[in-house]
């Protein structure tokens, strides 16, 4: 059954993909949703707590023989659900927002379902990469803006390179391609530092951790819907993916968890910051992306070991805010500069009553899930409500700053791009509720941040150019590695191919033969001077076989 | 075993029937020659039937070079040719077969002297072919030397060398590794003659041995742009914009690294050790320096080159490494590797060609034409190593192996790859989307004259991309 079903998936990716463009774009993102809420219900046929195992021969090359695993057990399947409700969601607002080449869109995030369910199947390393891969070529094709391509193939392919190292090392060590067998290489492996520090490297830059975040912050130009499927359904979910299966490896270095701990950590700050200091709209939906990811870590770090159910309402929660700002975008005509918005709350009540219930999931789930890690929820807890706080009230309460044309045209959101995330966001507060003191309390919390603004003083920040611009990472990365590159290539150019072989060797060759055919046409040409420099060679040749001829 | 035998002989004999038949064809109207072109892309289809109904023969499953054919040429010297071959040779006569008949799609609108271009083309075909079915000394030799003929004639013909000084260095050079392989395989002969899979049984004085195995090692470096000798290779290929002979051109190293697979490192004595490693870090600081060198570079070719290069040399490495067991994982990559780079320069030549008869510059061309466009991104893609070709798994296998015999070194190749790979990618955004500095040369949008590529090439370039995936799924796909 399972089979046929991701076939199904497979079949309905490729033909959203072949579909022409703008051949009747409402009707085939219906249809592939419908496709996936199928596969959802099939699915949850099965149960809680399947047990559903098949093995595929696939490879049989010499030193490859790969099987193709598909599992489903009691660990993953909150997880395929969660990843099959997300995919479906981004189709239904793919089917009623203003996406460009929706028929494209729907076939990527399809195909990429699949790439991410034969990660969370995978349980040997060859799967595990491809799945890495391809995800990485279908978000490729789906980011339709060149500058956020390229950042974002720049950093993805030199992680995939970087797994493909670490994998080929313990291949070389003979560690066998089950992913089980990895704790073998932590016994007897070699260049375990080497492999754990770059391992956490390529998993950073895959989820865009603080430092590599660079990835997703040049996505403000793609569609919002376009950028929350990427942002939590595709490459940086596969880079946690990543590190749930192969976490065995981060215990062979005393640097990994460290290094985790401070990434993460500082991703959370850095992600708030960023929301707060930034203007753009989509841009600060990437910094929330990013304390998201930065918490997820940072419970792997601190030992509070998330399960697949945790997981996946977490993560559901965290797109469903991301959704929530998709929807204020779309109510105002697609204004994505926070600085030009303001007092919208007349005419987006439903709109806040929405942000109200998602921060209600949010919560619930956040705070049922922290288990040892109390300080780490509770302080994620309160950077989150100040952030969407101070960033909701701008635009809702402040001072009106959109012009008439985005004011006219304000209104909610319609009704089939609001009901699914409302639905989606009570199921989560129906299954992790919070007593009701404490969640009123919470949200009173946060409306009290939302009305007394107490960070009002960072909106100054948007006038700041500099800030509003600057890509620290990125130019350090231009003067640290690029610039350095370039200068040894153009010198190796210069020296070894121009200096030392066309001029040097090449040229003293050319001249040796020049001086020797010179020298012989003079010996030959029948003059004086020819005749004693042909009776001087003869005395040289006579001197050297005296002196060395023995 | 018999009707393998012949097959492998049409593998040899084919192109060279098709050589004649091109060559009588007449020229179509206007002296463009689209009959011997049709012979030609015949011809190599042919062939690659040919090699498929092989490839059904064999037990593809299991490596291990058979000797199928025999012919006596010479009693008093007994001189053979003989024919043999394996999953990796197969490998290797269909990737250049693919990557020939892209070339020839490439110059279908070539209509300077089109029919001598493909009667060499098919000349070529035939001699790399037998190149790499030979199974003895004198088969090898003859047709490593005979792959010297139709190649100077092309690009002496059509390679757009404006140095010509380069190209005599350049011939001069291969004929001089020619001659340094005749002296020793003379020398080995003149011991016993066995086929080359069992060399090692013939015994040589150390003084001698060190000659002999030396004199092969140049000469089969000679094919290969290896310092300093990249600087002629490079100098020549970068010039030649004919894409069916720039194809041919980068087909030549392969020559080279083929022979040092053959004969290295299983057969190698163990006086030649030292010279190995020499080898080994001369490879790698090539590797590094063209692959930094490429980065810089505006010029496409110069990257495809530097990308060529940097992947001959970790083939080269990954065969030089003491076993064998990668042999079949080095031919699954390169099978993909030269149809990726045959695919590259036909599409490579495309963009040259509008670029020139347009006036305009490179950057944002790709803009305007999606079908390239989109080919022109697979190709990359794959080319980097992404999971759309059998160079994803297959070259994880080889790093595995260089990883587990010197890591320091093995670092060094991915860091020459990485880099190679990534100038790949900075060309493609270069043609996609010029930097802000560049923005007084794009192509303006929807302003522009460029042509796409006809539906007929995209088809081609399609059925390409369908092939390497195939290759990716698995690399034996053809057989089941």
């Amino acid at each position: 059954m399972l089979v046929e079903l991701l076939i199904l998936i497979l079949g309905a990716g490729l033909v959203s993909e072949l579909v022409p463009q703008n051949r009747m774009p409402v009707l085939w993102s219906l249809f592939s949703a419908t496709a996936v809420f199928y596969f959802v219900y099939r699915l949850s046929l099965l149960g809680v707590a399947p047990d559903l195992y098949l093995n595929y021969p696939w490879l049989k090359t010499p030193n490859l023989a790969v099987n193709l695993e598909l599992v489903v057990n009691a660990h993953n399947i909150y997880l395929i659900f969660a990843l099959s409700i997300l995919a479906g969601l981004v189709l239904l607002q793919n089917t009623f927002g203003a996406e460009n080449a929706k028929n494209s869109l729907n076939g990527l995030v399809l195909l990429n379902l699949l790439s991410s369910l034969m990660l969370v199947f995978a349980g040997n390393y060859i799967q595990m990469l491809v799945a890495v891969g391809v995800c990485d070529v279908l978000v490729f094709s789906a980011v339709n803006n060149i500058e956020a391509k390229k950042k974002y193939i720049y950093a993805n392919f030199l992680a995939d390179i970087g797994l493909v190292s670490i994998f080929a090392v313990i291949l070389g060590q003979g560690g066998g391609l089950g992913l089980e067998k990895l704790s073998d290489y932590a016994r007897f492996g070699h260049h375990k530092d080497f492999v754990a520090i770059l391992l956490l490297v390529c998993i950073f830059a895959k989820t865009g951790l603080f430092m590599f975040q660079g990835t997703y912050t040049e996505m403000r130009l793609l569609g919002f819907n376009r950028l929350n499927y990427v942002l939590y359904t595709a490459t940086p979910l596969t880079g946690y993916l990543l590190l749930l299966k192969t976490e065995s490896l981060l215990q062979i270095s005393s640097f990994s968890y460290p290094m985790l701990k401070i990434f993460a950590l500082s991703s959370v700050l850095w992600g708030a910051w960023g929301a707060l200091a930034i203007d753009n709209l989509k841009q600060k939906a990437v910094y929330f992306a990013l304390m998201f990811w930065g918490l997820v870590y940072a419970f792997a770090a601190f030992g509070n070991r998330l399960g697949s159910l945790e997981f996946a309402a977490l993560l559901t929660a965290a797109f469903l805010f991301g959704q929530v700002l998709m929807l204020i975008c779309m109510a105002a005509s697609n204004e994505t500069q926070v600085s030009e918005t303001g007092g919208f709350l007349k005419a987006l009540k439903w709109t806040l009553l929405l942000t109200l219930l998602v921060l209600a999931a949010f919560f619930s789930v956040l705070l049922k899930v922290r288990e040892n890690c109390s300080w780490l929820a509770w302080g994620y807890v309160l950077l989150f409500m100040l952030t969407s706080a101070h960033i909701l009230s701008q635009i809702l309460l402040g001072e009106s700053r959109a012009d008439e044309r985005v004011q006219a045209m304000l209104k909610n959101p319609s009704l089939p791009s609001w009901l699914p995330v409302a639905a989606a966001a009570v199921v989560l507060c129906r299954y992790f509720h919070l007593s009701l003191l404490s969640t009123i309390l919470l949200l009173g919390a946060w409306i009290g941040l939302f009305f007394l603004r107490p960070l009002r003083r960072l909106d100054g920040l948007y006038n700041n150019d500099t800030l509003q611009e600057a890509d620290y990472v990125g130019t350090a990365y231009e003067l640290l590695i690029i610039t350095p590159v370039k200068v040894i290539g153009r010198l190796l150019w210069l020296t070894v191919d121009f200096v030392f072989i066309e001029r040097t060797i090449i040229s003293s060759v050319q001249n040796a033969l020049g001086f020797m055919i010179f020298l012989f046409r003079r010996i030959h040409s029948g003059t004086l001077t020819g005749a004693l420099l042909f009776t001087l060679l003869g005395f040289a040749v006579i001197g050297i076989i005296w002196l060395y001829g023995g | 075993m018999e009707n393998m035998g012949s097959l492998v002989n049409a593998i040899v004999l084919v192109p060279l029937l098709g050589m004649f038949f091109a060559a009588i064809s007449r020229e179509g109207e206007r002296n463009r020659g689209s009959n011997a072109l049709s012979v030609g892309i015949f011809t190599v289809l042919s062939n690659l039937v040919i090699l498929w109904r092989t490839a059904l023969q064999m037990d593809v499953g299991k490596d291990g070079w058979k000797t199928v054919s025999r012919f006596a040429w010479l009693e008093h010297p007994k001189i053979e040719l003989v024919f043999g071959i394996d999953v990796f040779s197969l490998m290797l006569i269909a990737a250049v077969h693919l990557a020939v008949l892209l070339g020839m799609v490439g110059v279908r609108h070539n209509t300077y002297r089109q029919k001598a271009l493909i009667v060499f083309a098919l000349m070529f075909l035939s001699m790399i072919s037998g190149y790499f079915l030979a199974s003895d000394f004198f088969s090898f030799y003859i047709f490593f030397e005979s792959l010297l003929l139709p190649l100077f004639m092309m690009i002496g013909i059509f390679g757009d060398v404006r140095k010509q000084q380069l190209l005599y260095r350049f011939f001069l050079y291969n004929l001089l590794g020619a001659v340094f392989l005749f002296v020793a395989l003379v020398v080995l002969y003149n011991h016993e003659n066995v086929s080359i899979l069992e060399v090692s049984r013939i015994v040589l004085s150390g003084q001698g041995e060190v000659l002999v195995w030396g004199s092969i090692f140049i000469a089969f470096l000679s094919r290969i742009p290896v310092w300093p000798f990249h600087y002629w290779i490079s100098s020549v290929n970068v010039n030649i914009s004919n894409p069916l002979v720039f194809i041919v051109a980068n087909i030549v190293p392969l020559s080279g690294v083929y022979g040092l697979i053959r004969f290295f490192p299983v057969n190698a004595p163990a006086a030649l050790d030292p010279y190995l490693l020499v080898l080994e870090i001369v490879s790698i600081i090539t590797m590094l320096m063209i692959a930094f060198i490429g980065f810089t570079k505006r010029d496409i070719r110069y990257k495809i080159f530097a990308y060529m290069t940097v992947y001959y040399i970790l083939y080269l490495l990954g065969a030089l490494l003491p076993t064998d067991a990668l042999l079949m994982n080095i031919g699954f990559s390169m099978f993909s590797y030269l149809i990726i780079v045959a695919a590259l320069e036909v599409m490579v030549a495309h963009i040259d060609g509008e670029r020139q008869e347009n006036e305009i510059g490179n950057c944002g061309i790709l803009c305007n034409i999606r079908r390239t466009s989109w080919v022109f991104s697979f190709l990359i893609l794959a080319a980097i190593g992404m999971p759309l070709s059998s160079m994803f798994l297959n070259n994880m296998v080889i790093f595995a192996g260089l990883l587990k015999y010197n890591i320091q070194m093995a670092v060094c190749i991915l860091l020459a790859v990485v880099l190679a790979s990534v100038s790949l990618l900075q060309q493609l955004f270069y043609l996609k989307y010029p930097p802000e500095a560049a923005a007084a040369h794009r192509v303006p949008v929807g302003e522009c004259c460029v042509e796409d590529i006809s539906l007929k090439v995209f088809a081609v370039m399609l059925l390409t991309a369908v092939i390497l995936v195939l290759s990716f799924v698995n690399p034996l796909w053809f057989v089941g």
